[in-house]
């Protein structure tokens, strides 16, 4: 027997699934050749560690976290083919749900990722104890002077602001394994989003009916979550 | 001008004889270059595919370059920087994937990883980096997306896809092509100009914003187009809006020019 | 057995599955906090990726929810639930496109251990996080084979049933996974 029939067989060996006649024939290749005897001794050490390992389980980072955005998603998906209750149109956001709808292939892929949003959103909710730490000062001050018409606007962002919160907890859970270039690539590029957050707050404070402001600051909330989100992963 | 200064090179050669000290710098500057590019490590890989593959590619760090070709193949060349990331490109049914993001769990150490990609001219593109310039010539396919996380620029050259998404924070993006009819383009950055080149009898509906309120429209500004807060957002048709571009910049200006 | 015994009796699998079934999510909360580290777990396994590994736990006790009305208590709930977790897992990686069967000419770089070359001591004492950094560095479908048959315990057949591959294929897998983990930990071993 060559090395590299026997080295086929070591796994089998190693498993117990091996004939009786291969093991006769390996065995008395394996006392000859120190090389593959090495190769059994090595499989056989993983393989019984990893026995070891059996029913020992690791916890999801959060699990009250993972659970409160199963619930919600689960709560979504049942009342979504609910009919939408008709809001009174104020805004865009309104605007948008105040319509009738025959759905598209499209629009229904736009509906659940609207899912999608709402449960992220719901989920914040219900992770208040990160809200600590992560909003800015001048965000803050800005969301206090807001006129009690923007309520909703207040609530939606404060809600968005809170998972933001969350992702930058996994990010700085991550960040100190980066290389420093990636460090301030990332801290430059959040300044810059966090930039066109604030503006887009501090133009919306002053007018507060104003769509193209509260269109961006969607959009640079949303960057802002992406820009986490990704970074999460590294 | 060459009687009255010096050329590059005499300069170069006045300096390095007269000043022994810099010389020394620049042996060892050169010493250090060469043992930069000894670290790096080259992949170069060809893969047989269709004509209209679609090929995915995911990077971490480092830039992407993408042209076309009348192949029906793809070349992919790879430099990866110490420490070498893994570089597995996968193909599958309908294209090729390269996902140096899952190629890489668990390390957190892996140095830039430049990409040079060629590929036949009906591919769709899909391209993501974390950070890194993305640069995309002349593909005539069904989508070229460029998405970079945080800081680079997009550079797409003579594209003519029916779906282009080009993406970044601070950077700026440049779009030299054609909308066809029915197309959908977007682009967005937070901090970088952003600039589109296309013939003037492109039509497409439009949606521009910046709070910058430097929106350029040129050749393709009609009265149908209306604006709004101010100038920050201006929506309407350019002819007959047969294609949706929507664009927008947190800070910096929106340019639209005529090819 | 007393009345006071019977009432501190913990509800069975079968019998929470049945009222999640009816939509009590309270009885469905608890079969999360059964098994949620046992799910998360073998995503995190399967994928060496912590936001992958919780994206896909949710995603599995979302279609849990979902095909709860269908558990009849033939097989043990854990096994159903360790099926249904798989088969998630499985189905992200064909969405990546993914192959499972891993070759050597798709880019994938065997660890080739030439003679004389190796540390001439034996296998370095496995720990569990020179492991888990080994196994994060194997290509997904050595990952996979080797999560299931060596870590979770499954036999190639059932592993073949899940991946639609032979059990030929599914030993080879194997195999080839285990000797690029015994490189890859050896690899280790010369680093520290």
């Amino acid at each position: 027997m060559n090395c590299e029939k026997c080295q086929d067989l070591i796994s089998d060996l190693v498993d117990g699934s091996i004939s009786h006649q291969d093991k006769t024939t390996l065995s008395s290749h394996l006392e000859e050749c120190l090389h593959c005897a090495e190769v059994r001794d090595d499989l056989q050490s993983i393989v019984g560690f990893c026995r070891t390992q059996q029913g020992q389980y690791a916890a999801p980072p959060n699990e009250k976290a993972l659970w409160l955005r199963i619930r919600n998603m689960i709560e979504a998906g049942a009342s979504a083919a609910a009919p939408a209750p008709a809001a009174s149109p104020r805004s865009f956001l309104n605007n948008w749900t105040a319509r009738s709808w025959e759905l598209s292939f499209p629009q229904l892929a736009a509906m659940a990722a609207a899912i999608v949003l709402i449960v992220s959103l719901s989920t914040a909710v219900g992770l208040r104890r990160w809200q600590s730490g992560a909003v800015d000062p001048k965000f803050q001050s800005s969301q206090n002077s807001l006129s009690v018409g923007a309520v909703d606007v207040r609530n939606r962002i404060s809600q968005q602001q809170q998972l933001i919160s969350y992702w930058n907890q996994r990010v700085e859970y991550n960040k100190a394994r980066w290389n420093p270039q990636m460090r301030e690539t990332f801290d430059r590029n959040l300044a810059v989003i966090d930039q066109a957050v604030n503006d887009s707050f501090d133009s919306l404070s002053k007018n507060p009916h104003d769509e193209v402001s509260e269109e961006m600051l969607n959009t640079a909330l949303n960057e802002k979550l992406s820009l986490l989100k990704e970074f999460a992963e590294l | 001008m060459t009687g009255i200064l010096p050329t590059l090179t005499e300069t170069s050669r006045i300096t390095l004889f007269r000043k022994p000290a810099l010389f020394a710098f620049v042996l060892v500057f050169t010493a250090l270059s060469v043992s930069s590019v000894l670290a790096q490590q080259h992949l170069s890989r060809r893969y047989p595919v269709r004509s209209n593959v679609r090929v995915e590619l995911k990077n971490i760090s480092g830039t992407i370059t993408v042209e076309s070709w009348n192949r029906d193949e793809v070349k992919l060349s790879a430099t990866m920087e110490s420490p070498a990331a893994n570089v597995s490109p996968r193909q599958t049914g309908d294209g090729l994937i390269v996902d140096v993001m899952a190629d890489n769990r668990g390390r957190s150490d892996i140095g830039d990883v430049n990409f040079k990609l060629q590929v036949p001219v009906n591919s769709s593109v899909d391209l993501e980096t974390k950070r890194g310039q993305i640069t995309v010539s002349n593909i005539r396919g069904g989508l070229v997306r460029a998405h970079v996380s945080s800081e680079g620029d997009i550079e797409l050259n003579g594209i003519s896809a029916s779906q282009v998404f080009a993406q970044n924070l601070i950077g700026n993006i440049f779009f030299d092509g054609a909308f066809s009819r029915g197309g959908t383009y977007q682009f967005q950055s937070g901090k970088g100009e952003i600039t589109i080149r296309i013939p003037s009898d492109s039509a497409f509906s439009l949606v521009a914003a910046t709070p910058t309120k430097r929106i350029a429209l040129g050749p393709f500004w009609n009265d149908g187009l209306k604006s709004l807060g101010d100038g920050r957002k201006y929506v309407g048709d350019v002819g007959d809006g047969r294609s949706s571009v929507l664009v927008t910049t947190f800070q910096g200006s929106i340019t639209f020019l005529r090819k | 057995m007393t009345a006071a015994e019977t009432e501190t009796q913990p509800e069975t699998d079968y019998a929470l599955a049945q009222r999640s079934a009816q939509g009590d999510m309270a009885a469905f909360e608890q079969l999360y906090q059964r098994h949620n580290r046992r799910v998360y777990s073998l995503c995190l396994r399967m994928t060496s990726n912590v936001s992958e590994a919780e994206d896909l736990a949710q995603e599995v006790f979302i279609q849990l929810f979902r095909k709860i009305g269908s558990f009849r208590g033939e097989s043990a709930f854990t096994t159903w639930l360790h099926r249904l977790t798989v088969n998630q897992v499985l189905m992200h990686f064909r969405k990546r496109g993914v192959k499972m069967e891993q070759t050597t000419d798709d880019g994938e770089t065997p660890i080739q251990i030439v003679k004389g070359t190796e540390n001439p001591n034996s296998m370095p004492v496995v720990d569990r996080i020179a492991l888990d950094k080994a196994i994060a560095q194997l290509p997904p479908g050595y990952r996979t084979v080797f999560t299931l048959h060596d870590i979770e315990g499954h036999e190639h057949e059932e592993i073949a049933r899940m991946l639609g591959c032979s059990v030929g294929t599914s030993k080879s897998q194997l195999h080839k996974a285990r000797m690029k983990l015994r490189g890859l930990l050896r690899q280790q071993k010369v680093k520290d």
